[in-house]
């Protein structure tokens, strides 16, 4: 009975990675008129993992809302390419655009690693 | 007819010419985070869960890969509250410790030394170039010595890799 509470699982599986380039992305208009957005590459090399959030933050780490959608599903060795959209005002104060792995609720027992990698926009610091 | 079929062959052959094929990568500045051991919580006494092999559990390791340094930071959480458990009606105390584990270069030897902790969080510059190992030890504790329901437990480490 006690062994039922002994083993448990922090992170599991191996060799499992992820990507978010470029490390210092620039903020480019698009093809909508004040909606502009930066080019992002999502790199998935984890087995467990199909979800990412894409997130935007200010200066003090405070969310930016970012255009369509923040979640993004992707095969496992897959690589993504994660146009993120931002209003002029958001354009304006990011600072730091982040892709966070999203565990699945129920996944007992499988990686529970949360891997958040942050790019910045230089031109804002 | 004969003469015809060979002077096809000769004109298929002259076809078969060698190609350069070429393979083009890029190298670009990354970070990139790898669940490198598994962790398991061993379970010392009947109100306390802990990491340490000592209790039985086994310490989980994150791996971090930079191509260059001084382009990212390292923010490690040991966890502080379980993501999945049994119904617990009673607080739980957590702590935790993220450390070097191994480094790939002995320039990242100041990387322990230098680190920045605060609540459960550690930051780590990542400086130079290369792969660095971190160990996330975490232990927790039931109430006041209070058994922990049977169940599986499941506790989240956050791994960020921020760009400078």
């Amino acid at each position: 009975m006690r062994c039922s509470v002994i083993l448990l699982l922090l992170i599991s599986g191996s060799a499992n990675a992820h990507q978010f380039t470029p490390t210092y992305p620039e903020i480019k208009g698009s093809y909508v008129a004040n909606v502009y957005k930066a080019d992002m590459k999502l790199f998935n090399k984890r087995k467990d993992i199909s979800y990412y959030e894409i997130q935007a933050f200010d200066k003090d780490w405070k969310p930016l809302p970012i255009g369509f959608n923040s979640i993004i599903e992707i095969d496992y060795l897959e690589t993504k390419e994660v146009p993120v959209y931002l209003s002029k005002n958001a354009a304006k104060k990011v600072l730091y655009i982040c892709s966070k792995s999203k565990i699945l609720k129920g996944q007992v027992n499988k990686t529970v690693l949360s891997s958040r990698i942050c790019s910045k926009i230089k031109s804002n610091e | 007819m004969k003469k015809i079929v060979a002077g096809s062959l000769l004109l298929c052959a002259s076809v078969a010419q060698a190609e350069d094929v070429y393979i083009e990568g890029n190298v670009e500045s990354r970070c990139m985070i790898t669940t490198d051991t598994p962790g398991i919580y061993g379970n010392p006494t009947p109100y306390e869960l802990s990491t340490d092999s000592a209790d039985g559990g086994i310490v989980p390791i994150v791996r971090y890969d930079v191509i260059t340094g001084d382009y990212y930071k390292a923010v490690i959480s040991h966890p502080d509250s379980f993501s999945n458990s049994p119904v617990l009606n009673d607080i739980t105390a957590w702590t935790g410790e993220v450390s070097v584990s191994e480094v790939s270069d002995t320039a990242m030897s100041d990387y322990e030394t230098n680190k920045v902790e605060y609540n459960n969080k550690t930051e780590f510059d990542l400086t130079t170039a290369g792969t660095t190992w971190f160990s996330v030890a975490s232990s927790v504790q039931y109430g006041a010595q209070t058994s922990f329901p049977a169940g599986s437990y499941v506790a989240v480490v956050e791994a960020e890799c921020v760009a400078l």
